[in-house]
């Protein structure tokens, strides 16, 4: 059969190859990428994946931590306390407050008549609007202002929002032998002989300062040279009043 | 050719592994396009269409040329795609009798095989080959013209080793008799001997 199979494979090799055919299929090949091996496809698609997953936990464990997925009341409480425990007492008790009601409360977004706001404080405290109305940028809404207690405290608390930043001036009656200084804190700055005392903790900073019968804070999320600025402008007409009120 | 393909697939593949692909696929694979064509011609009777199946046979074998373990048998790899490729477009273009097997009918592959005569042109040849039923014709062009063992050409042709060595019988059996007849017709051979 050998010799037949020559025969056979010799007829057979007789035809011609297209010369053009080579060049077609390179032509074809050209245009189409091999693709990767299934493994590395694999790879990376598991890659892609756990690379997804733990940015998500990430993610999810940053907005837990800066308090922004406690959603029961238990869990916001308990966000508020291991924030304001970090600074010392009469400094976490304004940002307390702030955190309880103008961070995690639902206030509506459209600010309220002044006249509402104005009814929603004792009257010898409604010269406070105007005083931090005319200092803060004015694309701030106030939407707070109201009597509230945290921690056993009761405060004056004013609130302020545009689109990225929420703003709180916290104004406490002083108790005896308190004052920042009792509590360790020096002074920052002196604005118009007024001793402005700063803290900061995570997202939020606080300057604030004394008079003889209260303790004003002003608490936000701007940094901490923007918020000592508005503070500085607020404290002399802010000071001016509440020497006024007394204690 | 190797430089070739290596730049023209480069254009499109830049990381190493691509262009090492590429080299080793211009090595392995692109010699054999001749055997393809050549296969391919003798099974579908047709040169264009040959053409159109030895186009798409490399086609598939470079997409999936990552799944080609290097060391292995990559004429046979490319055979086996070439057989895929002409069963479906035999789908496609023909309705080709498929044949009846009968196991059992193996014939002994020892017989006495009568030599094809030598006035006998290549076409008249090829002819005879392609007068026989397709099956019959993949199954020599395996073994007896491309020279792969029993056990590659059933990998192949993706049947049996028995079915291998039944069709081979028969197809040489009916190559046999179609050159005979072409023989006879030209006036030489026992048959036109015996009938003279």
């Amino acid at each position: 059969m050998n010799d037949n199979n020559n025969r056979l494979k010799s007829a057979v090799d007789s035809v011609t190859v297209p010369p053009f055919l080579e060049a077609r299929i390179r032509s074809q090949i050209q245009a189409v990428q091999q693709p990767r091996p299934w493994f590395l496809r694999v790879a990376n698609l598991k890659l892609a994946s756990v690379g997804l997953v733990a940015v998500l936990c990430a993610g999810t464990a940053l907005a837990y931590h800066e308090g922004h997925l406690r959603l029961t009341k238990a869990s916001k409480t308990s966000y508020v306390w291991s924030v304001s425990n970090r600074l010392v007492s009469l400094m976490g008790a304004a940002l307390g407050d702030h955190i309880n009601c103008s961070v995690f409360r639902k206030y509506p977004k459209d600010a309220p008549p002044l006249a509402v706001l104005e009814q929603k404080l004792p009257a010898e405290y409604r010269e406070l609007i105007p005083i931090v109305q005319s200092q803060v940028p004015s694309d701030y809404r106030l939407l707070i202002s109201h009597q509230c207690r945290w921690n056993g405290r009761r405060f004056i608390h004013l609130s302020l929002e545009n689109d990225s930043h929420v703003l709180s001036v916290v104004i406490t009656v002083r108790k005896d032998g308190e004052s920042f200084e009792a509590e360790g804190l020096l002074p920052a700055l002196v604005q118009a002989d007024i001793p402005m005392y700063q803290a900061g903790v995570q997202r939020f900073v606080i300057t604030a300062f004394e008079t003889p019968g209260y303790l004003v804070y002003f608490v936000s999320d701007l940094p901490q040279s923007e918020n000592t600025r508005i503070m500085q402008a607020m404290a002399p007409g802010m000071q001016s009043l509440l020497n006024k009120l007394g204690a | 050719m190797a430089d070739d393909l290596s730049q023209t697939v480069g254009t499109f593949v830049s990381d190493n592994s691509a262009t090492t692909a590429a080299d080793r696929f211009e090595a392995e694979a692109v010699p054999h396009l001749n055997d393809i064509f050549r296969t391919a011609t003798r099974i579908l009777g047709d040169r264009a269409r040959a053409e159109d199946v030895a186009q798409e046979v490399y086609l598939q074998a470079w997409k999936s040329f990552h799944r080609f373990e290097p060391g292995t048998n990559c004429r046979a790899w490319l055979f086996k795609i070439l057989f895929h490729c002409v069963n479906h477009h035999r789908r496609k273009w023909f309705r080709f009798p498929l044949l009846k097997e009968t196991e059992e009918f193996v014939e002994a592959n020892l017989t006495y095989a009568e030599p094809i005569p030598e006035h006998l042109t290549d076409e008249d040849i090829l002819a005879a080959l392609d007068r026989i039923p397709a099956d019959f014709r993949a199954v020599i062009l395996m073994v007896d013209v491309e020279e792969f063992a029993y056990k590659d050409a059933a990998e192949i042709l993706s049947i049996p080793i028995g079915t291998i060595m039944s069709r081979l019988s028969r197809g040489r059996k009916l190559l046999r008799e179609q050159l005979e007849e072409v023989a006879q017709s030209y006036g030489i051979g026992r048959a036109a001997e015996r009938g003279q």
